[in-house]
């Protein structure tokens, strides 16, 4: 069994506004180190919010309320700034989603890597050859270094968003949907080249995605969100083959399995819970195929069940 | 990129092209300026050598006599487009010459060419400490947006905003003369005898004042643009990724936030020209700072027309240019047009 | 517009400079009134009324004829206000009828419009304006017209942006496609939603005739028959004030223009808080974590 390299242990995080909103509520789950760890839901289930608590990058109005983020043993919930920056990038670097605006539109692509290594070592001309290093690892070509993100297109700006990630050599990478808003042949061309990064440098990372696809092909193991807490976190066979959450067998049922032939496609009645306007109870018992009388009042706890854990009170009785 | 240059200029050609047809036309709907030449010193003989020399004995143009009163007559139509008023007037301007001064009687040309040079002084010396300053109060407003200091220096600005240039300059003017004993206006003590370096002294004494209202004036208008831009700089997705870089609030704000919220600055301060124009003017008159501004108001307390056309046409034809430059600086200094 | 009156009481610059736009229109309006004396009354001139200092008599002083400074003051608060309003009424309906046009009909009519408005826009308002003054006579009436006339280009670009904006909105495509002519579009839907912006504008178009105003009666280019503030610094600068030291002829007119001008300078700005809102939020903004520590005890 391997280290365990991220634990993440009742996170909570409010959003101050008007009407408080609960974004993430006892969100607990682990990564071990080496593996790829999916986190999946509908848009608007706390992925980004989750992501950006973790680099404690959330914007003013977030707040981490409850819980306890440890990397390498380390709490990073309660670093100092200082120390949490020293952190960022060297140990734990984040790919954004679509990169679109993620790169600044007026340095060059170089510019804003070498930005990074000369954190460590102001050496400039080992950081540019270093620069060549990670572009060609992404498959660029290092006379390109020099342009400006819009003279990529969006696949390659996503490859040199991947460059800078691993520039420092960080032991957990976050990848925020980084597929979304690509081509079709893009998306499957960046998941290879992770995928394939993954198994030349050794890589742990944490990929957000609302496609299943992706999750089934890429991750050994999957966190299932719905409305802010998780609704499921096992490893991936049993996320699809026996979930036990209904959250997650009604995700499934609406997502296309080219194995089996002739399985009709149900979509989830309703919408997804405002986070600032929550059911009482279970945040998913509105939606709930199996609801009973218990999951309008309270909301169920996040249970293990030997494979895995869900927050649901079907397993309360198991 | 060199069709974007190319149109860039040709749009500055023509604006050029109104400008010098309106500074011909409203000065000759007044009539025949030298009508206006009361000056007992003149004869009728000088009179009638000015009238020649620059074509007011013939039509205003093709098929008008004159404009006031409209006076139009075949005659007039029948001439060589190239003997009439407006064509003296281009050539004459083609070859730099701006007209004599009814005042002086010194041509136009010259005298603007000394005083040019000190309205360039003034306006370079006061927008640069007014950008300065007023950029660097705008990115800390914008950093700290919403808190007490944001909010003094927003009220701040809007204040400086209001202020009437003249005014801000007399209340100097009074305050720094009377406690601080500096000169009264002028842009040396004449008669010092003073050279080299004694005599610069004297000059920054005198360029001290009109450079500071120039700079509180305008600082409020740039710290509000900046504070904007940034703030729209600071909400792109590319700060959260130099933050998730683990960069230092400090290198963000100036490797990132100041870099690109100065591309929309270069513009402003084009567009701002125009008010700089202005406050010359206003401080150079409550200074008595002898560079355009001054001469225009000296002009219009004569009635000196040709100095007045004269003065217009030059700030008016340098704003435009001004505005070229930028426009076309912008062109260059964002990649995102430069590189198409 | 019930929302909007909501919206505008809790907006505190707003509410500012509206109150101060409204005192300065109501000392306008009873000035006779308010005002000790009669500016217009002849006095006798001694050497001691002659920029007296300010006394229990002549509050602010009294200035180089020897009248008495608040009274000229109170007095000179109708002449901003009517060169303030009409000016701007002139480059209001100039540049919104421009705006209009060009935002709604596009193609060849909108770019010559908005290339003359571009031309219009460089070159430099002061010295055009202190041109035309200077060529026809300086009277309230043809400075009012100089001022309009130059100052509409900034609402024209304004008023062009948001009609191709609210052009492109449902309702009025719709009305488009049924044949509704286009003058009725333009006057029955495009009009009333362009026109909460052209108001914000209208004040700050006040507040910049205003300031023109004063910078051309002080540059000896106001009408000497109406003592406007700009006027009373003018003749204060210009007839020795300064060297006898009577700070109140200069300062108090002075501070009538920047009261009127911050106060319309607030409003504008306020208006524009409300019907453009924006959240001033980003990246870089402390997050506190409140609570952690009490919530983990």
């Amino acid at each position: 069994m391997a280290n365990t390299l991220l634990e993440v242990k009742g996170l909570s995080v409010d959003y101050l506004g008007e009407k408080k909103a609960k974004a993430l509520e006892n969100v607990s789950f682990s990564v071990p180190e080496g593996s790829i760890v999916g986190v999946v839901g509908e848009s608007g289930c706390g992925k980004t919010t989750l992501m950006l608590a973790l680099l404690r990058l959330l914007p003013q109005a977030g707040r981490i309320v409850a819980g306890e983020v440890l990397f390498n043993g380390l709490d990073l919930v309660r670093l100092s700034e200082a120390d949490m920056r020293e952190l960022r990038w060297q140990e734990l670097s984040i790919i954004f989603q679509g990169a679109m605006n993620a790169l600044n539109p007026v340095k060059t692509v170089e510019n804003q890597i070498t930005e990074v290594l000369l954190r460590q070592d102001s050496n400039k001309a080992k950081a540019s050859k270093r620069v060549d290093d990670l572009l060609e690892m992404v498959g660029i070509g290092r006379n390109r270094k020099s342009q400006y993100p819009h003279q990529f297109s969006g696949g390659m700006r996503q490859r040199a968003m991947i460059a800078m990630a691993l520039a420092c050599n960080p032991k957990l990478i976050i990848a925020d949907e980084p597929t979304t808003a690509l081509d079709v042949m893009v998306q499957a061309q960046i998941l290879e080249l992770l995928m394939r990064l993954r198994s030349e440098l050794d890589l742990t990372i944490l990929l957000v995605t609302h496609d299943l696809g992706v999750i089934a092909e890429a991750c050994d193991a999957a966190l299932v969100m719905y409305g802010g807490v998780v609704a499921e976190y096992a490893s991936i066979d049993t996320i699809f083959n026996a979930p036990r959450h209904p959250y997650t067998q009604a995700l499934l049922q609406a997502f296309p399995d080219h194995t089996k032939a002739k399985t009709q496609l149900i979509s989830i009645p309703g919408y997804p819970p405002k986070l600032d306007d929550l059911p009482p109870g279970c945040r998913f018992a509105p939606r709930c195929s199996q609801v009973f009388s218990k999951c309008t009042m309270t909301s169920p706890p996040l249970l293990s069940y030997g494979e895995g854990f869900a927050s649901c009170h079907l397993l309360e009785n198991v | 990129m060199t069709k974007l240059i190319l149109r860039k200029l040709g749009w500055a050609l023509v604006t050029i092209a109104f400008v010098l047809l309106l500074n011909f036309f409203l000065f000759r709907v007044m009539g025949d300026p030298t009508r206006l030449l009361k000056d007992p010193r003149l004869t009728q003989a000088t009179i009638e050598a000015i009238r020649v020399r620059f074509g007011l004995d013939k039509p205003v143009i093709n098929c008008f006599e004159s404009l006031n009163p409209v006076k139009v007559s075949l005659q007039a139509c029948a001439v060589n487009p190239f003997e009439t008023q407006f064509s003296a007037y281009i050539s004459n301007l083609l070859k730099g010459d701006l007209g004599v001064s009814f005042h002086s009687q010194r041509p136009v040309a010259d005298l603007l060419g000394e005083r040019l040079w000190n309205t360039i002084l003034l306006i370079g010396a006061g927008q640069i400490l007014a950008i300065i300053i007023g950029v660097t109060l705008g990115l800390f407003a914008a950093w700290k947006a919403r808190t007490a200091l944001d909010y003094t220096a927003l009220i701040a600005s809007l204040a400086a905003w209001s202020l009437p240039t003249f005014w801000l300059g007399i209340l100097l003017l009074f305050w720094g003369s009377h406690y601080f004993g500096l000169p009264l206006g002028g842009k040396e003590t004449i008669g010092s005898g003073l050279a080299g370096w004694g005599r610069l002294v004297d000059i920054s004494k005198h360029l001290l004042l009109p450079t500071l209202t120039f700079t509180l004036v305008f600082i409020g208008e740039y710290m509000l643009i900046m504070r904007s831009t940034v703030l729209d700089v600071l909400s792109e997705d590319y700060i959260l990724t130099a933050k998730a870089k683990g960069l230092t609030t400090f290198q963000i704000l100036k490797d990132h936030a100041l870099r690109n919220a100065m591309l929309p600055i270069v513009t402003i301060v084009a567009l701002n020209l125009g008010f700089t124009v202005a406050g010359a003017i206003q401080i150079e008159t409550v200074f008595s700072w002898p560079g355009l501004g001054l001469t225009i108001f000296e002009a219009v307390g004569r009635r000196d027309y040709p100095v007045l056309q004269g003065a217009f046409l030059l700030l008016a034809v340098s704003v435009v240019l001004a505005n070229v430059i930028a426009d076309l600086l912008y062109t260059f200094l964002d990649p995102r047009v430069r590189l198409g | 517009m019930q929302g909007f009156w909501q919206a505008f009481k809790r907006n505190r610059m707003g509410v500012v400079g509206l109150s101060m736009i409204v005192l300065t229109i109501f000392i306008a309006i009873f000035a006779p009134l308010l005002a000790p004396y009669n500016p217009k009354e002849r006095v006798r001139v001694t050497l001691d009324s002659i920029y007296a200092r300010p006394s229990s008599e002549h509050w602010f002083g009294t200035d180089d004829a020897g009248k008495d400074v608040l009274s000229n003051f109170i007095y000179g608060a109708r002449v901003s206000l009517t060169v303030g309003f009409f000016a701007s009424f002139i480059s209001v309906v100039i540049g919104g009828a421009i705006g209009l046009i060009a935002g709604f009909f596009g193609g060849r009519i909108e770019n010559l419009l908005m290339r003359f408005t571009d031309i219009v826009l460089v070159i430099p308002d002061l010295p055009l304006a202190v041109v035309l003054v200077a060529l026809t006579k300086p009277s309230l009436m043809n400075i009012i017209i100089v001022i309009g006339i130059l100052g509409w280009t900034g609402t024209a670009r304004l008023v062009r942006s948001q009609t191709i904006s609210v052009k492109e909105r449902k309702f009025v495509l719709r009305a488009k496609a049924i044949g509704a002519h286009p003058l009725y579009i333009l006057r029955k839907h495009i009009f009333p939603l362009v026109l909460p912006l052209m108001v914000a504008n209208t004040v700050l178009v006040i507040s910049l005739a205003i300031l023109n105003e004063s910078a051309l009666a002080f540059l000896g280019l106001g009408d000497p028959s109406t003592l406007s503030w700009g006027q009373m610094l003018n003749f204060a600068f210009t007839r020795g004030a300064m060297s006898s030291g009577a700070w109140w002829a200069l300062l108090v007119p002075g501070l009538g223009i920047v009261w009127l001008v911050l106060g319309c300078t607030l409003l504008g700005q306020g208006f524009q808080q409300i019907l453009n809102p924006r959240l001033e939020s980003h990246h870089l903004q402390k997050s506190e974590m409140i609570a952690l520590e009490a919530a983990n005890g």
